[in-house]
């Protein structure tokens, strides 16, 4: 149906996109699915083409080849959406000379209708009530951010898109920051955020896409990512009484250097932790033994290099 | 309501609640009212002069207020003039520069409507600027004391205040329509530039330019949109109506000009939008 907002489930697609400056390709066939509900992020280094791929897909740069398509509608004509998508871009696009609320006027005539989160909604879930009258000028990064946050998750938004939300911000800033993307996926928001940031990162996403040198090399649920769930790495006083306190719960194996490996899928890590102390295995070291985010991305970059190596070497 | 609209009335929201929009307000009420403080300083010393030396009063006795007020009112105008040239330069440019142009872009306009809705505040702001001008003109003139009958000259009446109102009345046509078409100029100047300082100085260049060649073109200049902006080399239907004002019989463009102003002008206001829609249409945002 012309001049609405088709109802498909998939939030972004990206098909094929290409983008060249010149003979210089950014980015390079990228293709890319985000469904609605997921925290999607696009993780990759300075540099790598997530802002291009972004810019792309929002219609605020023109590909060389590919389409995009959001909330089922072209790239191109992404004002179609309504108002469903906000937007957060690296440098927050603020009024400076004006004040907060005037801010968050100025995009809410641009969007042109009410309903859903209301202005003081968007203020409080930004961590910004009360602070109204200030100038967006006179704002720390931080609360620009924050600001601009606030515009983009005003009014009944289906996909909100991040661009490098936590750079520049100081560890208090991150955390600020990361909670509130908690809490917006609490409230069921579709989330894209592209982050060099991976043990941030980490703690919030859903789903991500690695990109490196312009294209996507993984696109995966975090879980893949992370690694086997359900094993622990510990070290203990006693083996044996480790062995019987898991017995039911999981297999333990020793390894080389003195520590243990359970293997206990499903089991929490508080009621296994709690099994070996009460068996007197004598816990001295306990932690889930899983690759994580940056470990996993360094194994990707890892790979590449290798693949690349193998390539030019093949050539040679 | 089209993306174009929303993008008016964000742009409105922006600009009475800004603080440089306040400030250029203020200067619109401010300068005819020192323009017209000034004339009327001046010709009181002059009639001081005269009455000293004993020589007769010259000039209008009654109706005076027009000429202070059409005075005032076009050096308010002129001052408008830059001001739109200004607004109509930073628009594209200066939002491209800082990412608000994207907001409007990512939620509810096509490019060409953030570019026609931008363009649509030429209007608005040339209302509101004639309103301002105009007012600021006319009670500054009042409290001086002039009156606004009548032109009378030695108990003889040269033009009716009916006749100086009409006058002004199609003066003003084609100086509106002069104003909007340099407020597009802007814009379309903004939408080529890479960043706003460039902007303003391409589009103010321009414009100067064009004051100091418009005298070497002849009738030809009335083609050109800028010729119908009061500007400091003044050629506008304005400059014509402050001679009517004094009762200078051969003051007055005549209807040909007027209406090249009054359609010219827009069309080239409408075409130079167009224009800068087109140029937006590729441009990275």
């Amino acid at each position: 149906m012309a001049g609405t907002v088709a109802s498909v489930s998939a939030a972004l697609e990206v098909r094929g996109l290409w983008k060249r400056y010149g003979r210089l390709a950014v980015v390079r066939d990228v293709n890319l699915t985000v469904e609605r509900g997921q925290m999607y992020g696009l993780l990759g280094p300075n540099g790598s083409g997530k802002t291009t791929t972004l810019s792309c897909a929002l219609g605020l740069l023109s590909p060389s080849g590919g389409h995009c398509t959001v909330l089922g509608v072209p790239a191109k004509k992404l004002h179609r959406t309504k108002g469903k998508v906000g937007c957060v871009f690296d440098v927050p696009a603020l009024l400076r000379g004006h004040t907060i609320k005037q801010n968050l006027k100025y995009q809410a005539r641009l969007r042109g209708h009410s309903g859903g989160r209301s202005m003081g909604e968007a203020l409080e879930r930004a961590g910004l009530a009360g602070f109204e009258g200030r100038r967006a000028g006179g704002l720390s990064l931080g609360q620009e951010k924050r600001l601009a946050i606030a515009g983009a998750i005003m009014g009944s938004p289906e996909l909100v898109v991040l661009d490098e939300p936590l750079s520049g911000l100081d560890p208090m800033g991150v955390r600020g920051m990361l909670r509130m993307l908690e809490e917006l996926k609490a409230d069921g928001q579709t989330l894209i955020v592209s982050s060099h940031r991976l043990h941030e990162m980490q703690e919030i996403l859903t789903h991500a896409g690695v990109i490196l040198d312009g294209e996507v090399v993984r696109e995966a649920p975090l879980e893949d990512y992370l690694g086997k769930a359900g094993t622990w790495q510990v070290k203990v006083r006693d083996f044996d009484a480790a062995e019987r306190a898991v017995a039911g719960l999981g297999t333990i194996k020793k390894s080389p250097n003195g520590e243990a490996t359970i293997d206990a899928p499903g089991i929490p890590g508080d009621q296994l932790s709690k099994a070996l102390a009460e068996g007197g295995a004598g816990v001295l070291f306990f932690s889930e033994a899983r690759l994580g985010l940056q470990a996993s991305f360094e194994l990707l970059v890892d790979e590449r290099r290798s693949a690349r190596a193998a390539g030019q070497g093949g050539a040679a | 309501m089209s993306g174009a609209l929303r993008v008016l009335r964000a742009e409105f929201v922006r600009l009475v609640s800004s603080r440089t929009g306040l400030v250029a307000g203020f200067f619109l009420l401010l300068v005819p009212a020192l323009r017209i403080w000034a004339a009327s300083i001046v010709a009181n010393a002059k009639d001081v002069e005269r009455a000293a030396s004993g020589a007769d009063k010259i000039g209008l006795t009654e109706g005076t207020g027009w000429a202070l007020m059409v005075d005032g009112w076009r050096a308010g105008l002129t001052l408008v003039t830059a001001m739109l040239l200004v607004q109509g330069a930073r628009a594209l440019a200066g939002d491209r520069e800082t990412g608000v142009l994207r907001l409007a872009v990512t939620r509810s306009a096509s490019r060409s409507g953030a570019v026609v809705g931008r363009a649509l505040m030429g209007p608005v702001l040339v209302l509101l600027a004639l309103v301002l001008t105009g007012a600021s003109a006319y009670f500054a003139a009042k409290f001086t004391g002039a009156d606004f009958g009548d032109l009378i000259e030695d108990d003889f009446t040269i033009f009716t205040g009916l006749e100086v109102r009409d006058e002004l009345v199609r003066a003003l046509g084609p100086v509106t329509a002069g104003l909007m078409a340099v407020h597009a100029f802007g814009l379309l100047v903004s939408s080529l530039s890479k960043g706003p300082v460039l902007a303003l100085a391409s589009s103010l260049a321009a414009i100067l330019l064009w004051d100091v060649f418009k005298g070497d073109v002849g009738n030809a200049r009335y083609f050109v949109f800028a010729t119908h902006a009061p500007t400091f080399s003044d050629g506008s239907a304005m400059k014509e109506l402050a001679g009517f004002a004094r009762a200078y019989s051969d003051a007055g463009l005549p209807d040909a000009v007027i209406n090249m102003g009054r359609v010219l002008a827009p069309i080239q206001a409408v075409a130079f939008v167009a224009l800068a829609a087109l140029a937006m249409r590729k441009r990275p945002i």
